[in-house]
């Protein structure tokens, strides 16, 4: 996240060098500098202030690639860091279902079975006594009928009642657990991968990074060095000036 | 010295271990009272009560329902005022009830669910049989003005009792759980409180099938359970246990009305024996029935008990006393009295479920009936 910052933050630092560059230009034209004092003595000016300026160059790089170093890390912990907590949520859903979601689920469904079994057993116990009690009338047979009817009727959905919680119980214990455990499990696994990953990406991320602050540092040292070696010239001997 | 306090103690006479009771002279300050409410009330078309809605408990009932009530208390202010002694002003007064009590139309089923028109039969039909046997009405001298008349209105009120009676022999008064032309549901109570008019009825030379009673018998046999008391209504698997209302103490008013019923049919199984239990249950038990009283939700009270079962209860425990050998009631009379006295208002009357001007006639005409069991047995 930090990354997109640091680039922003480029034109400004180059800008910035490139006014202390246009002002060293602007020093070594005027007449009777230093550099002046060689046989080719702007040329030679010219060269040493190149080499200045691409030192310039390599440490600005060398902070840039410490500042990449850094926002890569942060992004590459950030990424562990999230895939670790990923996984261990899917990990508690999963432990979550197991121990307590599954057995729950199950016993629930078992209650709804006692209950409609339970259920049916009341209505079969009451048209019985129904049957029973409307036996001996000797009249309202179309009432007695009404009555018995629904006695009858309340039975059949009460044993309908039961059978469809049994077919709901089945279809609980032989599909929707083992498919729901499957799920989770593969979200764990899935999880699992998504970590691996990430802390593999941020190993060589790492390894990249230092690969890039090497050269970039080495840059740095071999801009100073020319720059040493072009100012060790420009001191010699033989560069004594002419009548 | 202690012995001699110890001997001391023992020879003091022992403390009565209950309260008598009412006597019969408290008794007949509050009939009086009653009385005079009900003969100051009547409205000068002789019916009492408004025949209006008059609680918000019965909002969504069939209009019907609210005149069907104002009869059934009709019939038993007439049935109350009938037991009192004569006065010409209670006579003026007993006359027009009756009249309008013959005049008026006889209630219908209110719609699909609601067919409380049955409390008019079964009252109206109570009237009926009492007005009957009068002296006064049916059975003397004045029998050729009445008696016709008593007799066919009779007649509609047991026509409406036939056809209400469901196929399990018991009348009730909401339907379900089929909705059908003969209604399914009926209650312990409701039918027990008529049996003893058809027995009655039969003995008039009334043309009332004997078989209805039967079955109505039958039912209440059917109610019965083996803690003495009876269930609300007749199902196939009574509920009991826990707080139900077919525990003794949801059941205190249906014991006595049930028991008396059954007795008065010439059912054995109902003994002297049980009708003492039932009485004995009814006492003991009482704060169940004094808590619901004047509870404005029905069946709010502890075991589901209603307002409305205090009144209806102790008129039939005076009933069931009254079945009795002659020599015990009185002691179950005054203990009865007292818990009519204790709840009688200051103007004479007597309400237990409120809001309701046709249960003001009814709980002042159950309480001078009650009353008047125990001071004139008979009336």
């Amino acid at each position: 996240m930090k990354l997109p910052i640091a680039l922003l933050s480029l034109p400004l630092v180059l800008a910035t060098s490139g006014c202390v560059a246009s002002i060293g230009n602007r020093a070594s034209d005027k007449p009777g500098a230093e550099g002046a004092k060689g046989g080719d003595p702007e040329d030679a000016a010219d060269k040493l202030e190149k080499k200045q300026r691409e030192l310039d160059y390599a440490k600005m790089e060398l902070d840039i690639a410490k500042m990449s170093a850094a926002a890569d890390a942060r992004e590459s912990d950030a990424s562990v860091q999230e895939a670790t907590q990923k996984l261990e949520v899917v990990k508690k859903d999963r432990d979550n279902f197991k121990a307590l979601e599954k057995p729950s689920k199950l016993a629930d469904k078992q209650l709804d079975i006692d209950r409609a079994a339970w259920r049916m057993e009341e209505t079969r116990q009451e048209l019985a006594e129904l049957e029973q009690m409307y036996k001996k009338e000797d009249f309202a047979a179309q009432t007695k009928e009404l009555v018995l009817s629904r006695g009858k009727k309340n039975l059949e959905f009460a044993q309908r009642g039961l059978d469809l919680a049994k077919k709901e119980q089945d279809g609980l214990t032989t599909h929707d657990l083992p498919k729901r455990e499957t799920e989770l499990d593969q979200s764990v696994e899935r999880a699992e991968k998504a970590l691996a990953e990430a802390t593999a990406k941020k190993e060589k991320g790492a390894a990249e990074t230092k690969l890039k602050l090497l050269r970039a540092e080495h840059r740095v040292a071999e801009a100073q060095r020319e720059l040493d070696k072009a100012h060790a010239k420009e001191k010699a001997p033989d560069k004594e000036p002419k009548a | 010295m202690r012995k001699w306090l110890l001997a001391a103690a023992l020879l003091l006479p022992a403390a009565p271990t209950h309260a008598q009771g009412a006597g019969a002279d408290e008794a007949r300050t509050s009939v009086k009272k009653a009385g005079e409410y009900l003969v100051k009330e009547q409205k000068p078309d002789g019916s009492w009560g408004t025949g209006a809605i008059d609680s918000v408990q019965f909002v969504g009932f069939s209009p019907e329902t609210y005149y069907a009530f104002k009869m059934a208390a009709n019939g038993l202010g007439f049935m109350a005022l009938a037991s009192l002694d004569e006065t010409p002003e209670r006579r003026a007064v007993l006359d027009r009830s009756l009249e309008w009590l013959l005049a008026t139309r006889v209630p219908k089923r209110g719609n699909n669910w609601d067919i409380d028109c049955s409390w008019s039969a079964l009252w109206g039909f109570n009237a009926m049989v009492a007005a009957a046997k009068d002296p006064r009405y049916g059975a003397g001298k004045d029998a050729a003005k009445w008696k016709p008349r008593i007799e066919a209105r009779a007649k509609e009120l047991y026509t409406l009792l036939e056809k209400n009676q469901e196929p399990l022999g018991g009348w009730g008064y909401y339907e379900g759980p089929v909705m059908s032309h003969r209604p399914t549901w009926s209650t312990s109570f409701a039918t027990g409180c008529v049996i003893p008019a058809l027995v009655e009825a039969q003995k008039l030379g009334w043309p009332v099938d004997p078989k209805v009673t039967d079955r109505a018998v039958e039912y209440l046999r059917r109610c019965h359970l083996p803690s003495g008391a009876y269930t609300y209504d007749l199902t196939a698997i009574p509920w009991v246990g826990g707080e139900s209302i077919n525990d003794v103490k949801g059941s205190l008013g249906r014991i006595q009305v049930c028991n008396w019923a059954r007795r008065r049919a010439g059912d054995k199984r109902v003994t002297d024996e049980e009708i003492r239990k039932g009485l004995e249950l009814f006492f003991t038990e009482h704060r169940f029935l004094d808590a619901a009283r004047l509870k404005p939700i029905p069946h709010e009270a502890w075991y589901y008990n209603a307002a409305y079962f205090y009144f209806f209860g102790h008129y039939h425990a005076a009933l069931a006393i009254n079945e009795l050998p002659a020599e015990e009631r009185e002691a179950w009379h005054k203990k009865l009295r007292t818990e009519l006295i204790k709840v009688q208002w200051a103007d004479g009357s007597s309400i237990d479920f409120p809001n309701m001007s046709c249960m003001q006639v009814a709980g002042t005409s159950f309480s001078i009936l009650a009353m008047q069991a125990g001071l004139r047995p008979g009336s």
